[in-house]
């Protein structure tokens, strides 16, 4: 019994751990995203910046969001690359964008650390799921 | 060869060009390691400068001999605006650090002020000096602020509309304005206070990208969403627009040489564009090469230097 409390103690402690560390993973890629935070948003609806909207990004086929006019080189990369950004693709892509996609408009110089991109990504994963009080309704 | 045949058409379209005749167009390549250029300054010696964001360096180009210099800013480094300072040196707003630094155009010293860290990352964007030797900064992430090198007292305000400050410049007079892509609009900066006074376009959601003063002190605004050209006179509060010329024009860079001929760079035709105020006329410069994405356009009487960031080359456009 002893042993088996000790277990679940153990045990939660390391959920804990490991929930606190995905939550400071992400909050600390929120701060990374100031670097993108010019030109894109996560915001649903927000969508006349110089980028396209990100909140839905992970997952996405390269250059089809909606309504958002993408540079021919983004356009090719997701119709005949068939690029889709997984997290491994949006890693390379943060990495150097003009090497992962050459002629994108995208002039983001390179994310050089890996733990920058990694926490970054977790920012965008975690922007696409509904806050507690749902989903906010649309921007006018 | 869909893509020559519409920078042809474009050349056509723009009717016989005697303007071609009159500019001499020459590239220079530049280095692997120090590419991609972003802003570009040229100062009154002809030493170009240029920031190679990509690599976070500064680059230094003598026309005369083809060198190219690198100057290393940092590990992190990632500069995009370069000016020539009125005490010769390069002065360079540099992402990575969130700094404004100097470069020393003799030793290449590396001098560097950072914002306050309570700011945090402000995505630094474009500088100006006024005439009291003070350099304003705009960052895209909704600032726009002043440094007084001589004390090293430096002040960062808080733009209208948040997201959105990109190109300043200083009229004649000193008088700085600049432009909020995102906030769609430019703004005069007062001199004492900082304040911001909001000047609206008239063209709703026009991009205001970039801004430059002619030589009376009239503000030419680039205009990326909307393809557009415009003139904001100061002493009217008075506005013109000019469309630029091809299907989608994409005014992305602008700038005001010493005969005030305006010149911007369209990245709808991949061409340099030549804008005579005069005659309301315009001439354009297609690349050679696709891509070229000139991202900003500054000069010396004679020449205008557009750096190329899509095919890694500085390409002056001399007058004959």
């Amino acid at each position: 019994m002893t042993r088996l409390a000790a277990g679940l103690a153990a045990g939660a402690a390391l959920l804990l751990a490991s929930l606190s560390g995905a939550r400071a993973d992400a909050e600390h890629g929120k701060i990374v995203f100031q670097r993108c935070y010019a030109c894109h948003s996560v915001e649903d609806g927000e969508n006349t910046l110089q980028g396209p909207n990100l909140r839905r990004v992970v997952g996405r086929r390269a250059g089809t969001a909606p309504g958002f006019e993408y540079s021919p080189a983004m356009i090719e990369a997701g119709a005949k690359r068939r690029l889709v950004w997984t997290r491994k693709a949006l890693d390379a892509f943060l990495a150097d964008p003009q090497l992962f996609v050459p002629g994108t408009s995208m002039s983001m110089p390179p994310l050089r650390d890996p733990a920058d991109r990694r926490d970054v990504i977790d920012y965008l994963g975690q922007a696409a799921k509904p806050s507690r009080g749902g989903a906010r309704p649309p921007a006018k | 060869m869909r893509r020559s045949l519409l920078a042809l058409l474009f050349v056509l379209a723009c009717g016989p060009s005697p303007a071609q005749a009159e500019v001499a167009v020459q590239a220079y390549a530049l280095p692997p390691g120090g590419g991609s250029p972003h802003d570009v300054a040229v100062g009154s010696d002809g030493i170009v400068w240029y920031t190679a964001q990509r690599d976070g360096k500064l680059g230094r180009l003598d026309p005369a001999t083809g060198k190219v210099e690198l100057v290393k800013l940092g590990a992190n480094a990632a500069p995009h605006g370069v000016v020539v300072g009125p005490d010769g040196a390069a002065w360079v707003t540099e992402g990575g650090s969130n700094s404004i630094v100097r470069v020393d155009p003799k030793t290449r010293e590396v001098k560097d002020w950072p914002l306050p860290a309570a700011r945090g990352y402000v995505n630094l964007n474009t500088l100006a000096f006024d005439n009291r030797g003070r350099v304003w900064f705009t960052g895209q992430n909704g600032i726009y602020g002043r440094l007084d090198p001589k004390t090293g007292s430096m002040q960062v305000w808080d733009a209208p509309r948040g997201r959105g400050p990109y190109g300043i410049a200083a009229t004649p007079d000193g008088v700085i304005y600049y432009a909020s892509l995102a906030g769609n609009y430019i703004a005069r900066l007062d001199a004492e206070s900082g304040a911001a006074t909001v000047i609206e376009p008239p063209t709703r959601n026009q991009g205001a990208r970039r801004v430059w003063s002619d030589s009376k002190g009239m503000i030419w605004v680039s205009e990326w969403n909307s393809g557009n050209v415009s003139r904001y006179d100061p002493r009217t509060n008075t506005w013109k627009t000019w469309k630029l010329p091809g299907d989608k024009p994409r005014a992305y860079a602008v700038y005001v040489d010493d005969r005030d001929m305006v010149w911007l760079s369209d990245w709808g035709a991949n061409a340099m564009v030549r804008f005579d105020p005069a005659t309301e006329k315009f001439d354009a410069f297609p690349s050679d090469k696709s891509g070229a994405n000139v991202r900003q356009i500054l000069g010396r009487p004679g020449e205008v230097w557009a750096p190329e960031s899509g095919t890694d080359r500085l390409v002056v456009y001399r007058l004959k």
